[in-house]
């Protein structure tokens, strides 16, 4: 991804290259605003620099930052994906009720709400790859259409995690390291997917696709087969956050999750994945999901109004957006001039 | 019509009306009279006015509507509803929108208008957002008894309290004092800042703990919102107890909201030190009364709601029952209520729940 | 005739699918069938859906999309609800919201042309943050008494049969396809909605028409605030939350293309119309709210996939194979995907 900075090196314009290379770096933005988010709080409060809030912003984070790389993965191939929220419910639900019914067969059911997700990702690329169905329509329709499943599934009753067998609560409460098991699944889920989307060849496809879809069977890649894989991971992370999402509240309930798809855009958005595709990393996209859960906490320390918090959620997104097409036009720019240079 | 056409109509629909056969049924009995279509179309529409003045052996229809479908607390009281149709010789019907969907519940009445109702038996999102439609139900006979959350008095009949709002109050800080009885910092937590119910609740608090100097070692610092969502709930505590080092208590009248913090609190290792309690469900809170992390909360039995509020309706709706202020009213396995100021009553069946006492059977009931 | 088919071809679909909706809805409850009823319930259940779906309509057309219309109902039903209080004269309080709402979609218009973002992303963000404003304005409190003349527009019934919100509706989707098919307007978004870029080189300012569609969103948000207020009689920073996906399949029933370019404004209404009867069909008929959720969202997705499906089946049937890596890449409408 670097290779324009590279080159531009090569030919003697070092300046050019870093600056192309800084603007392609996404990441370093939102890490930015979020140093700047602690820097804040902590002014504010200094109850807010402690470990053991920090701790809370983790525990609280972690399963927003699974939905996050998760939807990252959609919106780096130029798509949506609005049915998250749904999927959590329909996924947990379902697959904690298998758990329950089978508590013998011990942790390998673990999988069942993953791969439950993973048949819902399957739906919404079959729609969205196969029937070229625009994604924004399919997946609001599959979000009312999971969570009516769900409902249904449910039938007015509730799951308690009591009824669950232990090894689900070990899993949820157990600590590696002094870190918390959700954080560290978290953040194994970043790492992977983040190297995966590098220097697998489904990941490059994906940033190819949404870098420029037209060019795609110029490449020999088949484009419906790339986006239909997309939504399948997206489906098998969101199962996975399912799991965890529900063994945290402490009982699971059809309404899970509502508006869990707005929150997960705005931390991928803000986390500098383009919503125009092919920019952008899943570690931007789990950092923008911390810097969401940083302003809630910090404005809850603050004992600020929902007013404050919901303000600034919808500014951050816009702000976000605006700053994302200033650094593409800015590197398109360069990148011009690149072109230039080395043509001389 | 011929005469004979007239005589199978009148039985078909009153067969219909009855219950005693179903609809296929009905048109498969007109049709086979030679009534034409639009004969039997006209007659369909009729009929739904006409139940108003059918037989009086029909029983009457009760309109169940919680403030959403797929939990719990309304189950229950759907079933207690059920009992109390079953025992008066009634039919319920059971429908409302899956999420808190204020327009949905609307619309929802709104489908329940042309099908004349008896009675409606209503949880209400919006105090004010379904009064054009009840009144219009009220303007054509139909009883509405509202449960667990009213609308404004022009709306309804009667308004079933949980107890009086004193008496709520009593039941959390009692909880409370019995999770710690020292007292110390505490946390109103609430669904939205605009739910009438906990409105009137926190006040009741504040009241309460002005003028007894029992409760006078609780001391609220914040209210915050968790809309009523297992999981605001949990990062909505969490991040309460890290602001507030010190903090005791978190006290809530919400059943969603109590069972998630107390796992926050299990969670963060800090079961013994904080407290969540107020109302909860006991199926959702048997772990944290096993294992200590609440001592005590308090309810009344969803059941025994809906019993009572469909009981009322029915009662009303055939006259029985009048609502003027001082009326007594004696409802089996309840006992007597009064009907006070705003056609209010109550059911005052306030309930503890602690180690050993885990279920509906086992509760405390509370003395006021 | 079969020219006349082929090009109103969905609209006779969606007046089929009206009637064979309304024969199932007559048939599930003896209810269904009478005048009063179905007039009461397509005002109660299509009033303020089919205003905002009229505003989402140019948006759609252009090639955008809006979702922070039902945070701008919002927004206006606080103010219009503020206005009440302060016993201001409807000659004020009326312009006054629509201006207010006609500015924060044009706020929206400027932010996606301004800085060529992306509609979604952009509105995603206003949402949230008019939605700040009405908590800030309104509070936590809830508006509950108004002027009578205030409910008007929401509740009142002409000669006691036609209520004055479905009339609204009617007078508001005629205006808009006369805007649409028979203004120079209308043409002009038509054709920025079928490709950008050669509308732009033709001279056409396109940042203004789309800006200008994003103000129609938003007026039209505020008219459906002001139907809102007659109907519920109530106003909370919280309205309206839930609305985003009946508008969102009334439009895209409505035979819009959500690419932008395609579509004609009629078959809107008639697709709001029988949103509107099967809903009142399922309530009628006491159907379990998972499943009406379910059912909208199947509409949703089937009312997109079955052309789709028809032109893979066409394509097949012509014996070429789905997937031509040697196509050209601009396709007849200049879209890349």
């Amino acid at each position: 991804m670097n290779s324009s900075a590279e080159a531009a090196t090569a030919i003697g314009a070092p300046r050019l290259g870093r600056r192309i290379a800084l603007l392609q770096n996404r990441v370093l933005g939102v890490a930015a605003f979020l140093v700047l988010l602690v820097v804040f709080f902590s002014l504010l409060d200094p109850r807010f620099a402690s470990l053991a809030n920090a701790d809370t912003i983790a525990l609280n984070g972690s399963v927003l930052v699974i939905v996050a790389c998760g939807e990252a993965i959609v919106v780096l191939t130029r798509n949506y994906d609005l049915s998250v929220g749904s999927i959590v419910a329909l996924a947990s639900y379902v697959g904690l009720d298998v758990v329950r019914l089978h508590p013998g067969i011990g942790p390998s059911l673990a999988l069942v709400p993953v791969l439950i997700g993973g048949a819902c990702g399957m739906v919404n690329g079959a729609l969205v790859a196969y029937a070229n169905v625009p994604s924004v329509i399919a997946t609001l329709g599959t979000m009312s259409i999971f969570r009516g499943l769900a409902y249904l599934y449910a039938g007015g009753n509730q799951i308690n995690v009591k009824d669950l067998p232990p090894w689900v609560v070990d899993i949820a409460s157990s600590h590696l390291f002094g870190l918390s098991g959700l954080v560290v699944t978290a953040f194994l889920v970043v790492v992977l997917i983040g190297l995966g989307l590098r220097y697998l060849r489904t990941g490059r496809q994906i940033y190819a696709i949404g870098s420029n879809p037209a060019a795609v069977p110029f490449y020999g890649l088949r484009g419906p087969g790339i986006i239909f894989r997309a939504y399948v991971l997206t489906g098998l992370l969101t199962g996975l956050a399912a799991f965890l999402f529900g063994v945290r509240a402490g009982y699971i309930v059809p309404y899970l999750a509502q508006g869990l798809e707005l929150t997960a855009l705005a931390a991928v958005v803000v986390g500098g994945v383009s919503v125009l595709g092919g920019s952008g990393n899943v570690v931007g996209a789990a950092i923008g999901a911390l810097a969401l859960a940083t302003i809630n906490n910090g404005l809850i320390l603050l004992g600020a109004s929902d007013f404050t918090r919901q303000f600034i959620e919808g500014a951050a997104i816009v702000v976000a957006v605006i700053v994302d097409a200033i650094i593409q036009a800015r590197l398109r720019e360069l990148l011009r001039t690149l072109r230039r240079r080395r043509a001389s | 019509m011929t005469d004979k056409q007239q005589y199978l109509r009148d039985y078909a629909v009153r067969e219909w009306v009855a219950g005693r056969t179903s609809r296929r049924t009905l048109l498969r009995q007109l049709l086979g009279a030679g009534i034409s279509l639009p004969a039997i179309a006209a007659i369909l529409a009729e009929s739904g006015i006409a139940i108003g003045a059918a037989d009086a052996a029909r029983p009457l229809r009760i309109f169940n509507v919680p403030k959403f479908t797929g939990f719990v607390y309304f189950e229950l009281a759907k079933a207690g509803g059920a009992k109390a149709c079953k025992e008066l010789g009634a039919q319920q019907i059971y429908v409302g929108t899956t999420t808190a969907d204020v327009e949905g519940q609307v619309q929802v009445l709104q489908n329940i208008l042309p099908q004349h109702p008896d009675g409606i038996v209503l949880a209400s999102l919006d105090l004010n957002a379904p009064v054009p439609v009840l009144r219009r139900a009220l303007s054509e006979g139909t009883v509405v008894v509202t449960f667990d959350a009213d609308v404004a008095p022009a709306g309804r009949t009667l308004f079933v309290n949980m107890a009086p709002f004193k008496v709520q109050a009593k039941a959390m800080l009692e909880s409370a004092l019995a999770n710690a009885p020292e007292g110390g910092k505490s946390i109103w937590i609430a669904p939205t800042p605009t739910v009438a119910n906990f409105i009137s609740q926190k006040k009741a608090l504040d009241e309460l703990i002005a003028s007894e100097p029992r409760y006078r070692s609780i001391r609220f610092i914040d209210t915050l919102y968790a809309n009523d969502d297992p999981e605001k709930s949990y990062s909505v505590g969490s991040s309460a107890m890290q602001a507030h080092p010190d903090l005791k208590l978190f006290i809530t009248g919400s059943g969603i909201s109590n069972p998630a913090i107390n796992k926050a609190i299990q969670d963060t290792g800090r079961a013994g030190k904080v407290f969540s309690t107020g109302f909860a469900l006991p199926s959702t809170m048997k772990t944290f009364l096993e294992d200590g992390t609440c001592k005590q909360f308090a309810l009344w039995s969803p059941f025994q709601y809906g019993y009572m509020a469909t009981y009322c309706a029915i009662l009303l709706k055939s006259g029985k029952m009048k609502t003027a202020p001082g009326t007594r009213i004696s409802i089996p396995s309840i006992g007597e209520r009064t009907i006070g100021e705003g056609a209010v009553t109550n059911l005052s069946e306030m309930v503890f729940f602690t180690k050993g006492h885990e279920d509906f059977d086992t509760a405390i009931p509370m003395r006021s | 005739m079969t020219r006349l088919l082929y090009r109103f071809g969905w609209e006779v679909l969606l007046v089929v699918l009206i009637l064979v909706a309304g024969t199932v809805a007559s048939l599930l409850s003896p209810y269904y069938l009478s005048v009063g009823q179905i007039g009461y319930s397509l005002q109660q259940s299509v009033a303020v859906v089919g205003t905002v779906a009229a505003g989402l309509v140019p948006v759609i057309l252009v090639g955008e999309i809006d979702i922070s219309q039902a945070a701008i109902l919002a927004l206006g039903n606080i103010l219009f609800a503020q206005c009440s209080s302060m016993g201001l004269p409807l000659a004020v309080a009326i312009p006054g919201t629509l201006l207010l709402c006609a500015g924060l979609g044009a706020l929206n218009g400027i932010l996606v042309t301004a800085f060529a973002l992306p509609s979604l992303a952009v509105t995603l963000g206003t949402m949230e943050a008019y939605r700040a404003f009405a908590l800030l304005i309104g509070g936590h409190g809830e508006y509950a008494s108004f002027g009578a003349a205030y409910l008007w527009l929401g509740s009142a019934m002409i000669g006691k049969v036609l209520p004055a919100s479905l009339v609204l509706v009617v007078v508001i989707f005629a205006a808009l396809t006369f805007t649409m098919h028979r203004t120079l307007f209308g043409r002009l978004v038509y054709a920025t909605g079928s490709g950008v870029k050669a509308t732009a080189m033709s001279g056409v300012r396109v940042n203004r028409v789309k800006i200008i569609t994003f103000a129609i969103a938003g007026v039209m948000a505020g008219l459906g605030s002001l139907v809102y207020i007659g109907q519920y009689e109530s106003a909370r920073a919280d309205n309206a939350s839930d609305i985003l996906l009946l508008v969102v399949t009334v439009v895209v029933l409505g035979g819009i293309d959500i690419f932008g370019g395609r579509g004609n404004v009629p078959g809107v209404l008639l697709a709001l119309v029988l949103i509107g009867t099967a809903r009142n069909g399922m309530g009628l008929a006491n159907t379990p709210g998972p499943v009406q959720t379910l059912v909208i969202g199947t509409v949703l997705v089937v009312s997109v996939l079955l052309p789709q499906l028809l032109r893979l089946g066409r394509a097949f049937a012509r014996q070429r194979r789905f997937v031509q890596p040697l196509q050209p890449i601009i396709s007849e409408s200049g879209r890349t995907r």
